[in-house]
């Protein structure tokens, strides 16, 4: 069929998306810091070269996988979403992530990804198992060397222009916002998940403020929070697809996330993301139970 | 509200240049329903529109040509199911036991008679043949569908073009008879020549409006126009075709034996629009042996991926086009969950639940949810990895 859009052109189109968290993050973790003499020129690219060879190991497992199934090696790659999974792994870790861990979660999430029985969200099980062997091991923290060795304090604009605290690619709130204005009009993105997950967070964090605890109105400006919900919950192929299944898997996920964020923040929406993914079978289940979607339509 | 989409652009069209009569056939062949009584005898001489048959609807089968009825076989139809035919062999004497007439004012039939004639003619409206007994009653607008989902489809075009006093004609006269203030001709915003030759006509029929419709797929079905221009219950559709024949029928008094079928399609170099007997066998006109080699042909629509399988296709009053294109080599790859079938349903269903028979019954079968599939499912036809 001549057709209208493939997989290939989706995973095209989200990852040159991300291409520009990707350079903000050689920027603000790699440049500001060789200018202070703190890391060396290839550190500037740290960013970039873990997203490309977090694309190029997604390849090379494509690559295995259909020698091993003995399926046609161009028709796996071209379709594949495992570029678009490893693209965003390299996004939701630090970058200052022992390379050699980041390998071993990379290769361990885009194996996982390829198993047709695991339905969870692949991405957010790596973020989490690499905050479990962070904490093993004693390292878990997002400071890049520069904020290390500073006491840092980010004002609102900081925060939202990308200097705050976070993942590799999940520090600029202004880009991620361009990134959705642009996904929004993309027939694939489930923008439902975003909006509602987004809503939620909105309304509880109005509530939390009309209570008088004003100290907690960051988690909504929280850049985690928001790559999370922009990015990382509509994932194409581990969220529901039904209208009233995103919006719910969106609301749960807001509630959640919310509540999890007050006692672990930047982990919080992420385990809650993890937690219902389990149960994205049964969000579109509700579609059924609940009346008819576009009821104008069965007159 | 579902967004529409519009497909056309992602084709290339192939506009046949006019009309190629091919009205020569050796052997006619008339679908017969389950119900139908069959009213003469193998070995039967016929003359040319006898009524052959009799459905439990009233619905008379006619033969298109004069000749020898041989019997029953059985013959594909558009579905590739076989189903029982009438066999008819011309004796090219085209004769016929009615003297040709022409009313000149359609206006003075009766109701009554036009509503008999509408079904003797089994002409639908609303996709309900039996809709046409409530006509007069509560009435408000009648609309002509001229729209075509395929692109390469260009028998209404030429319909509109070649038979433009006969259907205006029979439009206002459904006016007057049913006391309507005025009817809209639906017609794509993309078909410039007929707009513009329309434009200029219809000043002489004031009580017909020209409604341009957006080119989105599959606008032309009757579910998807309800929605679009938010019709109800007192505003009728009719197929352009059916007007043609219902205007001949009140015209000349006589039954439209012939009809158009075009073959196009991105790969045809002289894409055709023939005017043959209905219920001619496709291979008389097209040798398809050969070209199915290279190629693929659907019937009536690329996106419904009704592929032609016989050479021995009975063109009848549900084939209206042929549509040559390359073979489909892409890939079926298993479900990503994408859900972009589910946005693109035009009447708001579930693709993916294509197999409970709620679901399936109001499923259009128009493909588009196949077509978006980026895994290139044939979600509508079943096929595929399961969903």
């Amino acid at each position: 069929m001549n057709k209208r859009i493939d997989n290939k052109d989706i995973v095209k189109n989200y990852i040159f998306l991300l291409i520009p968290l990707v350079l903000f993050s050689c920027y603000k973790n790699g440049y500001i810091l060789f200018n202070k003499n703190l890391v060396t020129l290839l550190y500037v690219f740290k960013p970039l070269i873990m997203f490309v060879t977090a694309i190029i190991f997604a390849f090379l497992i494509e690559l295995i996988y259909s020698n091993i199934k003995k399926v046609s090696i161009m028709g796996t790659i071209a379709d594949s979403y495992l570029p678009l999974y490893g693209a965003l792994f390299s996004l939701i870790v630090p970058v200052n992530i022992n390379p050699l861990l980041f390998i071993f979660l990379l290769i361990l999430i885009l194996i996982i990804s390829k198993l047709k029985f695991i339905k969870l969200n692949t991405l957010v099980l790596g973020r989490i198992l690499f905050v479990i062997i962070s904490l093993i091991i004693g390292k878990y923290t997002y400071l890049n060397v520069y904020e290390e060795n500073v006491l840092v304090s980010y004002d609102l604009w900081d925060i939202i222009l990308g200097k705050s605290v976070g993942a590799s690619g999940a520090t600029s709130i202004f880009i991620l916002t361009i990134i959705f204005f642009v996904l929004i009009t993309k027939n694939y993105y489930k923008k439902e998940i975003t909006l509602s997950l987004g809503g939620t967070f909105l309304i509880l964090e109005l509530i939390l403020v009309l209570f008088g605890n004003m100290s907690k109105l960051n988690i909504l400006v929280d850049s985690e929070v928001v790559f999370a919900s922009l990015l990382i919950a509509p994932l194409l192929t581990r969220s529901p697809y039904t209208k009233i299944g995103k919006i719910s898997y969106g609301i749960v996920i807001g509630l959640l996330g919310f509540i999890l964020c007050l006692f672990i923040p930047k982990e919080g929406i992420y385990i809650a993301i993890l937690l219902c993914s389990i149960f994205i079978k049964y969000f579109d289940l509700l579609e059924d139970k609940l009346p008819k979607r576009r009821a104008k339509n069965e007159s | 509200m579902n967004k529409y989409i519009n497909i056309s652009k992602n084709f290339i069209k192939k506009r046949p240049k006019d009309i190629t009569l091919k009205l020569d056939s050796e052997f006619i062949y008339i679908p017969l329903d389950e119900s139908s009584k069959i009213l003469f005898n193998p070995g039967k001489v016929l003359k040319k529109e006898t009524i052959i048959a009799m459905n439990n609807d009233n619905v008379p089968l006619i033969n298109p040509v004069s000749g020898v009825f041989l019997g029953i076989k059985e013959m594909p139809n558009f579905e590739n199911k076989n189903i029982k035919t009438l066999v008819i062999k011309n004796n090219y004497k085209e004769e016929t036991s009615k003297k040709i007439a022409s009313k000149r004012n359609l206006s003075k039939y009766s109701k009554e008679v036009v509503l008999l004639i509408m079904q003797r003619l089994n002409i639908k409206t609303n996709n309900d043949k039996s809709l046409f007994r409530e006509i007069d009653r509560n009435i408000r607008k009648i609309y002509i569908n001229a729209l075509c989902d395929e692109v390469n489809n260009y028998n209404n075009e030429f319909r509109l073009l070649h038979n433009k006093d006969l259907i205006l004609e029979t439009i206002s006269a459904l006016n007057t008879i049913f006391d309507l203030e005025e009817s809209e001709l639906l017609i794509k915003d993309t078909c410039t020549e007929v707009i513009s030759v329309y434009k200029e006509y219809l000043g002489s029929f004031p009580n017909i409006n020209l409604r341009l419709i957006k080119d989105v797929y599959p606008i032309s079905r009757y579910e998807v126009l309800q929605r679009y221009l938010k019709l109800d219950s007192k505003d009728l559709v009719i197929d352009l075709e059916d007007i043609y024949r219902l205007g001949y029928a009140l015209k000349r008094q006589r039954f439209v034996t012939e009809k158009l079928l075009t073959i196009s399609g991105p790969v045809v170099i002289d894409p055709q629009i023939y005017e043959l007997k209905i219920g001619t066998k496709l291979s008389e006109i097209l040798d398809i042996k050969e070209i199915k080699e290279k190629y693929d042909i659907w019937i009536n629509n690329y996106l419904e991926q009704n592929k032609l399988i016989s050479n021995e296709l009975i063109i009848d009053n549900n084939v209206n086009a042929l549509i040559i294109t390359d073979k489909n080599r892409n890939l079926v790859k298993p479900c990503n969950n994408c859900g972009i079938c589910y946005n693109s349903c035009p009447i708001g269903l579930n693709p993916k639940k294509l197999d409970q028979k709620e679901v399936n019954e109001k499923c259009l079968k128009c493909g588009l949810c196949s077509y978006m599939c980026p895994c290139n499912i044939l979600i509508h036809k079943k096929e595929g990895i399961s969903l």
